[in-house]
Order: C-alpha cells, then structure tokens, then sequence
C-alpha cells in the first residue's frame, strides 16, 4: 500500500518555509525504515528526513528545490509486504 | 529493583522515543521533540532508587524521567500529540509531562528553574518531617544558570533532603560544556556550597542506582543534599531541528558503542538471564509501545473551551499532600 | 487547622469603625492571624527575622520560631523558586521581598513557574504562594521606587492586591493567604503608617480595623466616595491623593465618584463600568508609568462595555525611571493638583 511521505514539523514554527534540498533516493530504490530519504533546509539547519517505512519510492511530488510547509505531503512510498 | 526490571524500563524509554520519533515523520506531534536515546541508565537508575512518594522534576528532555518514575506511556504519547487523555490534558506537550500521583511534578522547559523548585519540595517534607526525598535532573548547561547556584546553595545551608543529579550529555545544543566551564568534572561545583559529590558513569545503570541510593539514603537520614554528575551522552540532537552536526563522528561512535542498553544487556547475560529472556521481554514492551500509540493516536483532542480552564484553582484550601 | 471566620462573619462594627492600626500593623495582624490557624504557612525571605526591610515582620520570629520565619541568603531567584516548590507541596509560603523592585531578580520564577506549572499540568497541582512587595517612590531614586503592578498585570496565571487602606491590606491579606494561587501583594512604602484615608468618605465604610478575621474576595473593587459627575480610577497613595482632589472639586461643584480596585487581577470591571455608566466620565490614576499602564487595560475595558464613547483620561507617572532629587520625584510622579487637573480636563 501507498503511504504519504509527509513533512514533519521541522522549522521553528509551522509557518516557515522549508527547501526540499535534495532526495537521497530514487524512483523505485529500495529505502530502509529509518534510512535518510532526503535532505532540506529549515532555515536554521540542514536537516536529514529519515523514512518512516521500508519501502519503494513511488513518487516524488516535492522537487529539489522547491519550498514547502511543514505536514506538507512531500512524496509517497510503495510499503513492504 | 532487579538489573532485569532496570534494562525493561530502559527498553520502554528506548523503545517510546523510537515511537515518539516515528509520530513525529507521520505528522502526529504538533511541535518538536527532544529524545532521551542514549541517556536511559539515568533516568532509570535514579528512578529506581527512590520511592513511589519521592518526586522528581524533570526537564525539557522528560520523556524518559516520566517512563522511569512510573507514568504510563499511553498518557506521555497522548500528552505529546497533545490530546485530551494526555497525563497534562494536552496542556502542557511533550516539555510538560509529568504526573503528581506518580511522584513526578510537570517537567520544566526553562533551564535550571527546577533547581530552586527541587529544594522548596525538600524543604516541605524537612518542615512535614516525612522520610521522602526531592531529585531534580537537569543538564550540563543548566550548571551555569543563576538558579543552579542559588538552588544548591539554599540547599546545602538548610540540609534539604534534596539529591541533584546532573546529566552530563558534553553539549548545550551545539554548545560543548569544555566551552562554557573552566572545570573538567561539573560535580566539582558543589565544593562551592559545601555538598557531598559523586561523579558516575552514566550509561551504567548499576553505578546510577547505587550513587542515587545512597544520596537519597542520606538526604532522608537528614544529612543534606548531593550533586550527582552522571556523563552519559545523547544519540540524537538536542531536538528534531538539530542535526548535531556539531559532535565529532569519531566522539559519537565511542559513545554509541557504550549505549547504556548494549553495556546492560551483557551484564545481564553474565549474570545468566538468557537471550530468549530478554528477547520476550523486548517483544512485551513492543507491544506496549505500540498499543500506547494506538491510544494516542485514537484519542480526542482537547475541547477549545478547556484552553480557559485550568489556570486558577478556586476550590477550597487544601491540605499538605 | 483551627476554625475560622471569613467572608461570612459578622465584623464587630466597633472594631470596623474604631480600632485604629497603620497598613503596616494590619498586613501583620493578618498575617500573625493566618499563621496562628494554619501551620502551613510559613514566610521567607531577607532579614525577616528581625522585621525585615520595613518591620512588617517585626516580633513573629518570637511569636512562631525559627522554623516558620525564615531568612534567606540574597537570592531572590532561589527563594521564590524554594517557595514555589514548598507551595506545590501543599504548604502556604509568604515570601517578602526587601524592596519590590527586588522582584526582577526572581522574574523568571514568579513568570515562567508560579503563574503557569498548574496550567501546563493540566490543573494537577496549585501554587498557594504570596509574594509580598513593598513599593512606591520614597526618596531612593530608581531601584527601591517603582511600581511594578502593571507589568505583572499581563502575565496570566498571577493575581494582584493593591490595598489602600489598613482595613484593606488585611482582609485582602487573609484573602491571599487562603487563595490557592499566586498573589503578588504590593504595600505602598508611604502608607505604612496611615490609618486610613483621610478626608470624606462614604461613611459605610470601615475605617478602623477588626480584631477578628474577616476575608475581603479578590476581585472586589471598594467606591470609596460617592458621586454622579465623574467616575475615579486609582490604587495606593493615588488613592489617597483622588480622595483628596474629590474633597477639593467638591467645593466647585464637581462630585466625583472614587473607586478602588483594590486587586488589579482579578478586576472588577463591573463596579467601574456600573459607575461610568452613572456619571459619563472617566479619570484613571497610578503611580505606575504611563506608557503600558494598567490605566490603559481599565481604558479599553470600559470603552468595550459601554453604549456610548465618554471622555476618558489617566494622570500617571512620566515614562521616567524614579529619579532621587525630591524636586524632580514630585516633578514626575502626579500629586493631588495634577489628579484635579485631569479631573477637570474631562469637563
């Protein structure tokens, strides 16, 4: 089953602006639960997003580069059986 | 209390953070998280030397004080998704939790303010004459706040049955405690008020119980107070927004090759309590978590009238508890 | 503990109207009272042992020993933090401050804990503390003068006594001794020794002092003067400088009415709001600065509760720190001509 990738509460407050930096992995890599999925900018730090499911990374709706809000649906993991 | 019974709550407290951390990815916790992985042998080894009628105050980093002094981890998860079942009724969030039937009062978020607090509590039980003792946990930081000099000292000139136990995890947020103090051993502060010290090491849960017992032991004999510094150190960074990019890798990897449960673990097994043993127990307290995070997650939030209620207490005069 | 009387007793009205004591004796009255029915209460702070900073405390160490009048090192931060702690507990602790503007020094006790560790607990425990200040300007200058009520005003989760008048501070003491929350209690360093308001006043009220226990509600402004042309506004020595302004627009024909709060948390925005009603003009007076003033918050409560705008003014203290010369104290802090002024400015 398909399971949101969401963004947690990362900044300072739930208003700010994160920057999706980078995705450590690729459309259809096999990622770990606990496993760095991608990286962003809070604006007060670089930080890692680990995956909160092992899975397939199914779909990327935030790029690098763009900017989102905190519980911001950022992509989407095909769960393990 | 049992080595056993010590490594099942620092196994709860472990296994809780793990869970707290997992709400947090899914978008559960309305604010930050600050996880006590890797700091579990103090918690718990204070913890397990005191009586259920002695009371603690925690810090901004209390989740584990809260498992260790016997809060349910249902109310404490609750509490952090800020829902109405939580242990403060969703008032008070992660930074707040605490249980006063259970000897822990609301955990405080400004640093060293529990300092002073720990010693008024001591002092009523000194002018009560009952046999229970006061612990206030705080930091490494938190040794450089006017109120940790002002609480000591209060202390020691009154001999308050008050144990202070210092967690020396080497950092501020991003601050090394080298930095910010001219002396190697923190412990060593409490020569400035004329306290009894002990320095321990924090990830061996045996050496925390046994200093906490016999400062506790002494406290409520009437012989005053004791500064415990127990080093230990945290795995993650001081909260989520703080990657800890600060540590050296070469210092994280010493100590997380001493993680308090690893260094249990293996005392356990010499003393011959098997894997299977201890294999079950891990699966209980899986069971546990997970169903304390079933329950927060299903449980209501608070009404929007209940954010007036609570601020005054308009019943009648109560009597000591 | 013992039985007591309290807001139903039946004050002698001899001892309401005739015995006199000074504001000082009355808040120690109250206290010896309170410590004599409760042993929980206990009180803390510098030099209390032989009086304290103005001898409020004067005789209680014989009267209740060691245990229960305690002095402490000069470490506000850390006493108010040891009575917020006794307090949670279940004690009664009444700390004094030596000068109120020592409050400062324990600002993030009284702020970030007492006022808000029974909130963040979700209503588990209590914090029966009574935090006593003296204050007012008094000739040294800006670090023993202020008046500090209004920034205490914004923090919820504290309450307020500002008594006027002997009557006054000990009812309103053994209110605060008994409530089970935070009370900051301000005593006017000038009225210490006062007996009571000099000049007319409504003749219902009390202006002596009962010897028994008598509980005045926090929340319970006091109309210290009746009148139908202009509703007064002010606590402590502003008080007794209104009562006296009234005394002289009387002469002029200008009947004001003077109200006392008595406790600025809680409020009774009623009893105000009842008055301006009647006379359609409002004055409010403090020693306080001006600027973020509690006259401010007395302002926009009433202009939300009435039906039509009315003229409305405050005479306060300059936006000054306390300075020392006499010459530029009376220069900044309103007297009893600039509260008649302000009067007549709503004319």
């Amino acid at each position: 089953m398909l399971e949101d990738i969401i963004l947690p509460q990362i900044g300072e407050t739930s208003e700010d602006e994160i920057t999706i930096l980078k995705w450590k992995k690729q459309l259809g890599e096999h990622v770990q639960k606990g496993e760095a999925l991608l990286e962003v900018d809070s604006g007060k730090a670089m930080v890692e997003i680990e995956s909160a499911y092992e899975g397939v990374l199914h779909e990327i709706v935030a790029a690098e580069g763009s900017k989102v809000k905190a519980l911001a649906v950022v992509g989407r993991i095909r769960k393990a059986e | 209390m049992s080595l056993l019974e010590m490594y099942r709550l620092m196994i709860r407290i472990r296994l809780l953070e793990e869970k707290v951390n997992d709400l947090y990815l899914k978008g559960y916790v309305p604010g930050t998280i600050h996880l006590y992985k890797g700091e579990e042998a103090v918690a718990v080894g204070v913890c397990c030397a005191l009586e259920l009628d002695d009371v603690i105050l925690g810090t901004h980093r209390p989740h584990g004080h809260a498992i260790a002094k016997g809060i349910e981890p249902k109310y404490i998860l609750a509490e952090v998704l800020g829902k109405s079942t939580g242990c403060c009724k969703g008032k008070g969030g992660s930074m707040h939790v605490g249980d006063i039937s259970k000897g822990m009062l609301p955990a405080l978020a400004i640093v060293g303010a529990g300092i002073p607090i720990a010693a008024g509590v001591a002092l009523s039980f000194k002018m009560l004459k009952l046999p229970r003792v006061a612990v206030s946990f705080f930091g490494d930081g938190a040794t450089n706040e006017g109120a940790f000099h002002e609480g000591l000292n209060i202390a020691a000139i009154w001999k308050l049955p008050v144990v202070f136990i210092c967690e020396n995890n080497l950092y501020g947020v991003s601050t090394p405690i080298r930095a910010v103090a001219a002396i190697e051993n923190l412990a060593d502060r409490a020569n400035s008020y004329g306290m009894r010290k002990a320095v321990v090491d924090g990830n061996n849960v045996e050496e925390v119980w046994k200093a906490a017992r016999d400062a506790a032991a002494l406290a409520r004999n009437g012989e005053g107070p004791s500064l415990i510094e127990c080093k230990t150190y945290r795995h993650t960074g001081h909260s989520r927004s703080d990657p800890a990019r600060y540590r050296p890798k070469e210092e994280l990897e010493s100590w997380l090759a001493r993680d308090p449960l690893k260094i249990t673990r293996s005392r356990l097994e010499t003393a011959g309590i098997s894997a299977a043993q201890m294999a079950e127990l891990e699966r209980d307290e899986a069971r546990l978590i997970e169903s304390a995070a079933e329950f927060a997650i299903q449980s209501e939030p608070p009404s929007a009238a209940s954010a007036l209620e609570d601020v005054w207490d308009r019943g009648r005069e109560k009597m000591p508890n | 503990m013992g039985p007591r009387k309290g807001e139903n007793a039946k004050l002698s009205s001899e001892g309401a109207q005739n015995r006199k004591l000074t504001l000082l004796q009355a808040i120690q009255e109250a206290m010896i009272q309170e410590m004599e029915r409760d042993k929980s209460i206990f009180l803390i702070g510098e030099d209390i042992r032989i009086g304290g900073g103005f001898g409020v405390t004067r005789g209680l160490t014989d009267r209740f020993g060691t245990e229960r009048v305690i002095d402490t090192p000069i470490s506000e931060a850390g006493y108010v933090g040891v009575a917020i702690g006794a307090a949670v507990m279940g004690m009664r602790p009444i700390v004094e401050f030596q000068f109120g503007d020592f409050v400062f020094c324990a600002m993030d006790q009284i702020v970030n804990e007492a006022a808000k560790l029974r909130y963040m607990s979700g209503g588990q425990i209590s914090v029966p503390i009574v935090l006593r200040l003296p204050v007012g300007a008094n000739r040294r200058a800006a670090q023993h003068g202020q008046c500090s009520e209004s920034v205490f005003m914004g923090i919820p989760g504290l309450q307020l006594a500002v008594p006027s008048t002997p009557y006054d501070a000990k009812g309103l003491m053994i209110s605060s001794i008994r409530d089970n929350n935070p009370v900051l209690f301000f005593e006017h360093k000038l009225l210490y020794s006062t007996q009571g308001i000099r000049g007319r006043i409504d003749p219902h009220l009390p202006q002596g002092v009962p010897e028994e226990e008598y509980a005045i509600p926090l929340g319970k402004a006091s109309v210290v003067r009746r009148g139908a042309d202009v509703t007064v506004v002010a606590t402590q020595i502003m008080l007794h400088r209104a009562v006296e302004a009234a005394e002289d627009l009387s002469r002029q024909g200008i009947e004001a009415e003077v109200i006392d709060p008595r406790t600025l948390v809680p409020l009774d925005r009623d009893t105000i709001i009842e008055s301006v009603r009647k006379t359609g003009r409002l004055l409010i007076t403090h020693e306080a600065p001006g600027t973020g003033g509690w006259a401010g918050e007395i302002a926009i409560s009433v202009e939300e509760s009435i039906e039509h705008p009315i003229p409305i003014r405050r005479v306060t203290t300059a936006d000054v720190p306390v300075p020392y010369s006499p010459v530029l104290e009376s220069a900044v802090i309103p007297g009893k001509e600039q509260i008649i002024e302000g009067i007549r400015s709503l004319f």
